[in-house]
């Protein structure tokens, strides 16, 4: 096999015109700041409800909550809202759990929610970001509930709520 | 005192093989395919490049190699430091890295050293970093947040492939394009590192990179012809 020192060398041009190249970076947008989603499912107490599934025995809750505040916070995140089936709550990065109280007509409920923050860049000029995720619902004073998924990266239903019908 | 008696023992045995050839007549003088006939050093022109262009980007990295037949065993050593910063936050990162494993050159009878080859590379790098930033965090108020990684490893896999091509006498010129993959860390908390030195983004497991070297090769001896194998020499008459 030969190869002129010539050829040779003109591969090596390719390469250094190859390592002047470098990769274009976009940051991330800002809706996706993670945060829970909760969705409120009425459900049979004869059925067992598995988390994300659709499911005939679940019918939508729509709940009118008084507020929502979150770790104690003096603003609630929610007062006196339209109605609805699913919320987004904000996750505390600050600590590794949020608190949020559910302030209804009559009742008062809480979930507590703990999880792992992992703080990072998404590029090499982007804002730093944290990503929630080993989510667990250690105290909910709700009937029943299920997580549906464990890492707050998607704009599905992370946590499913059952109520009785 | 065990291990000192090992080490004296392998420094005579050292001694002993040393005097030996040369007091068997002839002895030194045969060719031994199997010895290194020159190291190749080399400096990786990227890296310098990077940090004249960028005082943010310091990378460092030295190349070397030593022929065995139409093989070569290469070792690479790195270091690497990194700042980034924008708008309420820094990043730093920093650590040494190397890479071992061996090349099959493609121009083994090359009179003047050229080298084509493609090879594999194990390699594992050592470094921490720190991200230091604050941020508007609604409803929870502005927070400031100081993350850290320390004694973090990362080990890796690369097919490599590049050519060494002589400028003057013993001055060599080449770059070494990768493939590197399977990466996996060990040690992160609650950071994940933006970059592994050596490796780049820590968020790919895998990706492409180019090292482009100046190389000095230091010879000892002539190389001994490669010696064909008897099938195929009796294949080719």
């Amino acid at each position: 096999m030969h190869y002129s020192r010539k050829r040779l060398l003109s591969v090596l041009a390719l390469a250094a015109w190859l390592a002047g190249c470098q990769e274009s970076l976009d940051c991330p947008s800002a809706e996706s700041v993670a945060g829970l989603s909760v969705r409120f499912v009425r459900w049979e107490l004869s059925a067992s409800p598995t988390p994300g599934q659709v499911d005939s025995t679940k019918v939508d809750a729509v709940l009118a909550f008084r507020s929502i505040s979150a770790n104690g916070l003096p603003v609630p995140l929610y007062e006196n809202d339209t109605a609805s089936a699913v919320v987004k709550l904000p996750l505390d990065p600050t600590v590794n759990f949020t608190v949020f109280v559910f302030r209804r007509a009559a009742t008062v409920d809480t979930i507590q929610v703990s999880y792992r923050r992992k703080f990072g860049l998404a590029a090499a000029k982007c804002t730093p970001r944290v990503d929630f995720s080993e989510i667990v619902l250690t105290s909910v004073s709700f009937p029943s509930f299920g997580v549906v998924r464990k890492t707050t990266d998607t704009n599905e239903n992370d946590v499913e709520v059952y109520l009785r019908r | 005192m065990k291990t000192t008696w090992k080490c004296t023992f392998a420094g005579r045995l050292v001694i002993g093989w040393a005097l030996w050839m040369h007091t068997v007549p002839g002895l030194a003088q045969r060719p031994n395919p199997y010895l290194p006939s020159a190291v190749r050093v080399g400096a990786d022109l990227i890296g310098v490049g990077t940090y004249v262009a960028d005082r943010n980007q310091l990378r460092f990295e030295l190349s070397a190699d030593a022929d065995v037949r139409q093989y070569f065993v290469s070792f690479d050593y790195g270091y690497a430091r990194t700042n980034r910063s924008g708008t309420d936050f820094s990043y730093r990162n920093q650590g040494s890295y190397f890479r071992i494993g061996p090349d099959v050159n493609l121009l083994p009878a090359d009179a003047f050293g050229n080298v084509i080859f493609f090879g594999v590379r194990y390699a594992r790098s050592f470094f921490s970093d720190r991200l230091s930033f604050t941020q508007d965090t609604p409803p929870y108020g502005t927070t400031s947040f100081d993350e850290r990684n320390n004694g973090l490893r990362a080990a890796w896999v690369e097919a490599v492939f590049g050519t060494k091509i002589q400028v003057v006498s013993q001055l060599f010129i080449g770059f070494t394009g990768r493939y590197k993959f399977a990466m996996g860390t060990r040690g992160t908390g609650g950071l994940a590192p933006y970059e592994v030195p050596g490796f780049g983004k820590y968020a790919t497991n895998s990706g492409f990179g180019l090292n482009y070297f100046i190389y000095y090769r230091f010879k000892f001896r002539e190389k001994p012809p490669l010696i064909k194998s008897r099938k195929k020499a009796v294949a080719r008459g």
